[in-house]
C-alpha cells in the first residue's frame, strides 16, 4: 500500500483506501480497480495523490533521492542547489518545491501528464 | 545611522496613516447601523479608489457573468470585509507605488510581493480558509519594511546585500546584525502606526521568523509558505539571496500533502499575469 500522485496513477492500480473529494463526498471505493475514466474525474475534483495497492504495469519506482530525472544542466542545477542551501531538502515540500523548480527551469523534463 | 527600528521608520517619512477613506470604511464596517449603500458613498467620495476597485471586481480572478458597474453591487458579491482588504492592498500600493531607489528593482519587488500574496490566497483556498482577500495583503505588504528600509538606508542595504551575497548568507539575517533589527521589525512597527487589525501585525513580524512555535495562527503560517514558494519559483526578489528556510511547524499547520505542490504553483501561474496586469 503507497500513496501515489495522481500523475503517476496509471488504469489497473487497485485503489487501497477510498477517494473523496473536497467535500467529504465519496468518488471511488477501496478494492476497485482504477481505469482512465476514474483518473479523469480524480483530475476534475483536484485529487492530488491516492492509495493503491501497487504500482502495478507502467508505475515506475522514483529513485527516492530528490532527483527523480536526468538533469540537463549541471551548472543551472548547482545555482538552485544554492538557492535552496538554507532549506531542509529532505523535507518533503521542500524537495517537491524542488522538483517543481527544476521542472520550471526545464532543467528537467516536464512530467508526463496522464489525460 | 538609525539605532532602532522606531528610529528609522520615524525619519523615513512614512509613518504618516493611510488615506482616510480606509479609516472611515472600515469603521462603517464596525458600526452595525450602517448600510451597503452608506460604505458604498464613502468609497464613492474617492472615485480613483471606486474606479481600481471595480476594475478589480471585474478582472477574470472574480470571474462574474454580468459588469459589477457600482461599488455597492461590488460590496454585495464580494462582501463589506473583503473589499475592504481589497481597498487596503489598492491604497498600500498606490502609497509606494511611484518611489523608486537604486538599490532595487521596484518592479521586481512588487512583483515578488504581488506573486506572494496570490500564493497565500491560493493557500488559503486549499485549507478551506475564510477571508481570502486578506491574505492577498498580507502577501502584498509583508515585505514593507525591506522597502521603508531600502528608501531610508540605500547605502547601508547595499552593502548588507553585498555582505548577504559574498557570505552565503540571508539578508534578514545581515540586517540583524547590521542594525541590530531586521525588516519584519520595520514593517511591524510600520503596520502598527497604520492601525491596522493586529493578524497583520504578527504575520508579518514572523513570516521570517524561524523561531515560529506550535501556536502559530494560520496566518503566519500561510504568509511564511508562501513567501519561501515564491523565493524558491524566482518570481520578482524581495533583495533575498536564498530561499528562506521553509519552517516544518508552519507547514504542518496548513494540513496540506506535499503532493499538492505542483498543483499550487500551476495554479499561481495562472493567476499571476492578470493580476500584473490590474496592478499596473
Amino acid at each position: 500500500m503507497q500513496n501515489i500522485k495522481l500523475s503517476e496513477v496509471r488504469p489497473g492500480m487497485i485503489l487501497a483506501r477510498d477517494v473523496k473529494g473536497r467535500f467529504g463526498r465519496g468518488l471511488l471505493l477501496s478494492g476497485n480497480m482504477i481505469t482512465e475514466k476514474h483518473i479523469k474525474i480524480f483530475k476534475s475534483w483536484g485529487i492530488a495523490e491516492i492509495t493503491v495497492e501497487q504500482k502495478g504495469v507502467g508505475g515506475q519506482e522514483s529513485s527516492g533521492g530528490y532527483l527523480s530525472a536526468p538533469v540537463k544542466n549541471e551548472q543551472e542545477l548547482k545555482k538552485i542547489k544554492k538557492l535552496f542551501q538554507f532549506n531542509d531538502i529532505q523535507h518533503p515540500a521542500v524537495k517537491e518545491l524542488f522538483q517543481e523548480v527544476l521542472r520550471k527551469t526545464t532543467i528537467l523534463t516536464p512530467q508526463e501528464e496522464s489525460s | 545611522m538609525f539605532e532602532t527600528a522606531e528610529e528609522l521608520i520615524e525619519h523615513s517619512g512614512q509613518v504618516a496613516s493611510l488615506p482616510e477613506v480606509f479609516y472611515r470604511v472600515n469603521e462603517a464596517i464596525e458600526d452595525p447601523e450602517c448600510s451597503f449603500s452608506e460604505i458604498a458613498h464613502i468609497i464613492g467620495q474617492d472615485s480613483a479608489l471606486s474606479a481600481r476597485l471595480l476594475k478589480i471586481v471585474n478582472s477574470p480572478f472574480y470571474g462574474f457573468d454580468t459588469r459589477v458597474e457600482t461599488i455597492t453591487h461590488a460590496i454585495t458579491i464580494i462582501g463589506m470585509v473583503q473589499l475592504r482588504d481589497l481597498i487596503l492592498a489598492t491604497l498600500v500600493v498606490d502609497k509606494f507605488k511611484g518611489l523608486s531607489t537604486s538599490v532595487m528593482d521596484m518592479k521586481s519587488f512588487w512583483l515578488h510581493n504581488i506573486a506572494c500574496g496570490l500564493m497565500a490566497r491560493i493557500l488559503a483556498t486549499f485549507c478551506h480558509e475564510k477571508g481570502l482577500e486578506k491574505y492577498y495583503v498580507l502577501g502584498l505588504i509583508h515585505d514593507i519594511g525591506r522597502l521603508i528600509m531600502f528608501l531610508s538606508i540605500p547605502e547601508q542595504m547595499n552593502r548588507a546585500l553585498e555582505i548577504a551575497r559574498a557570505g552565503d548568507e540571508l539578508l534578514s539575517v545581515v540586517e540583524k546584525e547590521m542594525f541590530g533589527f531586521d525588516h519584519s521589525r520595520v514593517g511591524y512597527l510600520l503596520i502598527q502606526s497604520w492601525k491596522l487589525p493586529e493578524l497583520f501585525q504578527v504575520a508579518v513580524q514572523h513570516s521570517h521568523d524561524s523561531a515560529m512555535d506550535g501556536n502559530l495562527s494560520s496566518e503566519t503560517a500561510i504568509l511564511h509558505v508562501s513567501d519561501v514558494f515564491v523565493h524558491a519559483l524566482q518570481f520578482g526578489s524581495s533583495g533575498e539571496v536564498f530561499i528562506p528556510p521553509l519552517n516544518p511547524l508552519a507547514w504542518n499547520k496548513l494540513n496540506l500533502s506535499s503532493s499538492m505542490i505542483p498543483l499550487l504553483v500551476k495554479q499561481l501561474d495562472r493567476e499571476i499575469k492578470d493580476a500584473v496586469i490590474n496592478f499596473s
